[in-house]
């Protein structure tokens, strides 16, 4: 704990007290009033003096406590309640302490006015100090001053024996009594010393020459003129006749003497400390001056001094080579000349921060006496007299114009190379020698999902899978020491890995950077490579498919410049037609083109071009390697630009396999021409000769019955009726042949067809030849009017069904036919229906047979071709026709038929 | 030989089955006693551009035509008939066992005045015979030469 004369002085009074508490209590009258014949110090102002104590102990400089206040408050209270009881009749607060109601007593035991009075002037001191300022200091000390100087007196009075000094009142033995008196003084010197820096105190305490005179003045007039009242009031208290006059003017006397040798010795001393301080400026100027010199032979720096309101007072060579002023320009203007006017309050700033901060220093422009701007740093520190008082600052200012220049453009490129980094299309990364990233670009925070501060300090493996990292760092290793550019390499695919452990495949190009410590750093532009492999391996996947297309269809594709003449050609192309490289030209395609065909293919090439037409041409070429005649089918355009030919795009198919089989098919076409002419004529003959034999039969047969028919029996006659029928049956066989040959050779000659007239035609055909008493009922529901075939055959196939539904059901009483269309698996289909003998289904694979029949002669007559006519007409029509039907239920014909105009 | 032979009907057939029906039944209807029987169309060319013809007192009242002819076909005679200026008038049927419709166009084309088929069946061939008689012979109006 520090030691603090205020709270010693509370402790002190306080100890006092004790002493003067204990006397009473025990009856010691030293401890209360030292000697019998001074008054005592009474328990109320023991009380009195122990609060003042109290607050004295607890103060500590700054802003009381609630409870110093409410004491000093009371204290103060009391003390004029007292003093007023002198005066007024009021309740007694000093009978707290005694029981004594004895007038005399009880005025004894009151405190007296005088010190009532120092307590009032103390408290309020006290209250004064309480708060920190300035200003109630001194009013406290003012108190403090008039406060003091009634013990002062009292204890002059006790030490002299002259009561007045310390009673109004001596026959009533109300007074000062001495040791109240010391508490006071003690308490008001306490007080002094709440703050020892501030006023009376601080000059006393303090280093100044006032403050050391004042220390060793002050006790001897203080201490001795009491010396001296003390030595009087002693030695002349036998002497009752010396009066007062005598001992003031001995008092006096004595008091001149020793004043006089105080003051001579106080002479002695200023003297000699003013002739210490002489030396001292005189020392002090010349170290100036040449302090001065120095400053002002410094050139590099501009050295300037001001005073307190910046003013220059000083200023060097350097400031003149700097600034471009000199001395005499400059001297008692304002530094702020040398400011560009818009750091407007600038200079006043760092002037005051200056002080606030005991130095400052700022980097900026300055201006010089020709207007041009120079850039600085400069350090602003106050100068401090002796007693720390600011008097004035330096300046002291480096020109790092130069060194802007170069940092400017330092920045300025580093700041184009960040622009550059961020602007590229790639992802940069730049690494030093241990492998850490330095820098990244946007796009590699982008790429990578790392942030850029993420980047920063890692070493580069952070970006590679982890099965590659080991020999990543040795590839590293390796490229520091033989660094060099290495541009991205197609061939060599590297794998990338984002933050989510994402793998994708990258580029990487290198270029060792070397910093300005000549330390290298490798940059690394990285470029994700994801989409365009996807790229290449479909481009890849399409030519291969194109080359399989081509394969597949023989063909070879080529690409041809119109301007040179080069050609480019598929795989295809040099495979199909035996040439060695995919490069050749127009005269290299031409070149191997069958002799024969050469200028017609040309001329239609060179046509084609000129009229913007698609060329194609089928001819012959050997092929460049075998030599063999090859069919091809050479299709392409032309691109242009305008009317100038660019290019001839086209493919060029080997068609040899179809020209051969096409010559095959003409040559069985040929063939099958021939073997129909064949047939014509063969049926030609069948008509003509096989008829008239049987002609020939049945002419002579009846001639044989006309002319010799009387010579033959019954028997005989019934043979050649028998040799006539069958004549008839075979001719009959032979015009359904002839009909069935016939239809098979023709072509379908197509138009509408009106249905409904076909089968009513038929009927009534058919209905014509029956028997008059036939009842036939026929049913021909509406039929569609837009069939397309040919009416002729049509009209066969239609006549053939009606026929054999007529004959079919012959046994009726009465026949029922029903025409119609109807729908099956979605297609249109007509039927005709009849309910005659029907047939078994399980022979309807030979309905449709050539003279193939169900039912016997003698029954049905027929020769078994009507069906197989219709069956032949209608798959001509590319129709499909077939038959449902029970034995005895009668049976069911349908047919499509599908032909169409086109 | 015989001078001023008078030849009604010239008939041009090589099958002497289907002559000697066709004829039996002109006659059976007393038709036609004169006719001339051809049996190629070597034989009928010859006939009719050759001395032979110049025997004979007047032309033909009718030929009749077969067309599948040894040695020169029907359809020859046909043409070499009827360009010629003398005998493009006589009427020609032709009587042959050919439905072809080609035949039968073609004969048309070359200027056959009728075209009948050949029926096989004995009763229908005679009757046709009759009509085609009846026809040519009694109702058909030649031109005048």
């Amino acid at each position: 704990m520090k030691f603090k004369t205020v709270s010693f002085s509370g402790w002190l009074v306080l100890i006092l007290c004790s002493f003067v508490s204990l006397g009473w209590w025990l009856q010691i009258t030293f401890f209360v009033s030292i000697k019998d014949n001074l008054p005592a110090t009474t328990l109320t102002t023991t009380c009195m003096l122990v609060s003042l104590g109290i607050i004295l102990i607890r103060k500590n400089g700054g802003v009381a406590d609630k409870l110093s206040l409410f004491l000093s408050y009371t204290t103060i209270i009391v003390a004029i309640w007292i003093l007023l009881e002198y005066k007024i009749q009021l309740p007694k607060i000093e009978n707290i302490f005694t029981t004594s109601h004895d007038f005399k007593t009880e005025l004894s035991q009151r405190p007296s006015p005088r010190t009532l009075i120092t307590v009032i002037i103390a408290g309020l001191a006290l209250l004064l100090t309480s708060y920190k300022k300035n200003k109630q200091y001194s009013y406290a000390h003012i108190l403090c001053f008039i406060g003091i100087s009634i013990p002062w007196a009292a204890i002059y009075g006790h030490l002299s024996f002259f009561s007045p000094f310390y009673t109004s009142m001596p026959s009533l033995g109300v007074g000062m009594s001495p040791i109240t008196s010391i508490c006071m003084i003690i308490i008001f010197i306490g007080i002094f010393n709440a703050d020892p820096k501030i006023g009376l105190p601080g000059l006393l305490l303090g280093p100044t020459l006032g403050g050391k005179i004042m220390r060793i003045v002050l006790p001897a007039v203080l201490l001795l003129p009491l010396l001296f009242s003390w030595y009087i009031g002693y030695s002349f208290l036998h002497y009752d006749n010396v009066n007062t006059e005598l001992r003031v003017i001995l008092s006096l006397a004595l008091l001149s003497l020793i004043t006089s040798l105080l003051v001579i010795y106080t002479g002695y001393i200023i003297t000699q400390k003013d002739e210490e301080k002489n030396q001292l400026v005189i020392a002090l100027k010349e170290s100036e001056e040449r302090y001065k010199q120095v400053v002002n032979e410094i050139s590099d720096y501009s050295i300037i001094r001001l005073d307190l309101a910046g003013k220059v007072d000083l200023w060097n060579k350097g400031a003149t080579r700097i600034t471009g002023y000199d001395a005499n320009d400059i001297l008692q203007k304002p530094f702020s000349l040398l400011y560009p006017k818009h750091y407007n309050g600038k200079p006043r700033e760092l002037l005051k921060s200056a002080l606030a901060n005991g130095k400052v220093t700022d980097v900026g422009w300055r201006v010089r006496k020709d207007g041009s701007n120079y850039w600085v740093n400069t350090v602003i520190s106050p100068l401090y007299d002796t007693e720390q008082a600011p008097i004035g600052f330096v300046e002291v200012t480096q020109d790092l114009t130069e060194r802007k220049k170069t940092e400017e453009k330092l920045i300025a490129s580093e700041k184009k190379f960040k622009n550059l980094l961020h602007s590229t299309p790639d992802a940069m990364v730049i690494v030093n020698q241990n492998g850490k990233i330095t820098y990244c670009n946007h796009l590699a925070s982008k790429m990578f999902g790392y942030t850029q501060e993420q980047f920063i300090g890692e070493p580069i493996e952070m970006l590679i899978p982890e099965r590659y990292q080991k020999i990543h760092m040795q590839h590293l290793a390796e490229y520091l020491k033989h660094p060099k550019a290495r541009m991205m390499d197609n061939n060599l695919t590297l794998l990338g890995i984002t933050k989510e452990q994402k793998e994708f495949p990258v580029e990487v190009s290198l270029s060792p950077i070397y910093t300005e410590e000549n330390e290298i750093q490798i940059a690394a532009s990285i470029r994700d490579i994801t989409e365009r492999i996807k790229k290449e391996n479909e481009r890849q996947e399409y030519f291969k498919n194109m080359e399989i297309s081509q394969k597949l269809g023989k063909m070879g594709y080529y690409e041809i410049d119109l301007d040179s003449e080069n050609a480019t050609l598929s795989d295809n192309y040099i495979s199909l037609f035996g040439l060695n490289s995919n490069q050749s030209s127009i005269a290299g395609m031409s070149g191997h083109v069958y002799a024969e065909d050469y200028l017609a293919v040309n001329k239609k090439f060179h046509d084609s071009i000129l009229h913007h037409q698609f060329f194609q041409a089928d001819y012959r070429v050997n092929n460049a390697q075998s030599g063999e005649v090859q069919y091809v089918r050479n299709n392409c355009y032309f691109t242009y630009d305008k009317n100038r030919p660019l290019k001839a795009i086209g493919l060029k198919q080997d068609i040899t396999e179809q020209k051969i089989n096409e010559q095959r098919i003409n040559k069985l076409n040929a063939e099958l021409i021939k073997t129909n002419k064949e047939l014509e004529a063969f049926s030609y003959s069948v008509s003509h000769d096989l008829r008239a034999p049987l002609r020939a039969i049945t002419g002579f047969s009846n001639k044989l019955l006309k002319k010799q028919g009387h010579q033959l029996n019954t028997e005989g006659k019934r043979l050649l009726d028998i040799i006539v029928k069958n004549t008839v049956q075979m001719d009959r066989l032979i015009d359904d042949i002839l009909a069935f040959s016939r239809i098979s050779r023709e072509n379908l000659s197509l138009s509408k067809v009106n249905l409904t007239q076909l089968f009513k035609m038929a009927y009534d055909t058919h209905k014509s030849l029956e028997p008059e008493n036939r009842q036939i009922k026929f049913t021909l529901k509406p039929l569609p009017d837009d069939v397309v075939g040919d009416s002729v055959m049509l009209q066969q196939a239609i006549t053939n069904l009606m026929s054999n539904a007529i004959k079919y059901s012959r046994p009726r009483q009465e026949s029922l036919i029903e025409v119609g269309h109807t729908n099956v698996n979605n297609e249109r289909t007509f039927y005709i229906k009849d309910n005659g003998v029907g047939f078994d289904m399980r022979h309807k694979n030979k309905l449709f047979g050539v003279f193939q029949r169900l039912h016997s002669e003698k029954d049905f007559e027929g020769t078994g071709v009507g069906l197989a006519i219709c069956q032949l007409i209608i798959h001509k029509h590319r129709g499909e026709i077939w038959g449902e039907s029970e034995p005895d239920k009668g049976a069911i014909f349908y047919f499509t038929i599908k032909t169409n105009l086109k | 030989m015989i001078a001023q032979e008078y030849i009604e009907v010239i008939y041009i057939e090589d099958n002497m089955a289907d002559a000697e029906l066709a004829i039996d039944s002109f006659q059976e209807h007393r038709m036609a006693n004169r006719i001339h029987l051809l049996e190629d169309g070597q034989e009928a060319l010859d006939f009719f551009f050759g001395e032979r013809f110049k025997e004979l007192s007047a032309l033909p009242k009718l030929i009749i035509l077969d067309l599948k002819l040894p040695k020169v076909d029907g359809l020859e005679v046909l043409t070499e008939l009827k360009k010629s200026v003398l005998f493009k008038d006589i009427p020609i049927v032709i009587l042959t066992s050919s439905n072809e419709d080609s035949d039968i166009r073609k004969a048309y084309e070359l200027g056959a005045n009728s075209y009948i088929v050949k029926p096989v069946n004995f009763a229908k061939f005679t009757e046709t015979i009759k009509q085609l008689g009846l026809y040519w012979l009694l109702l058909n109006k030649p031109k005048k030469s």
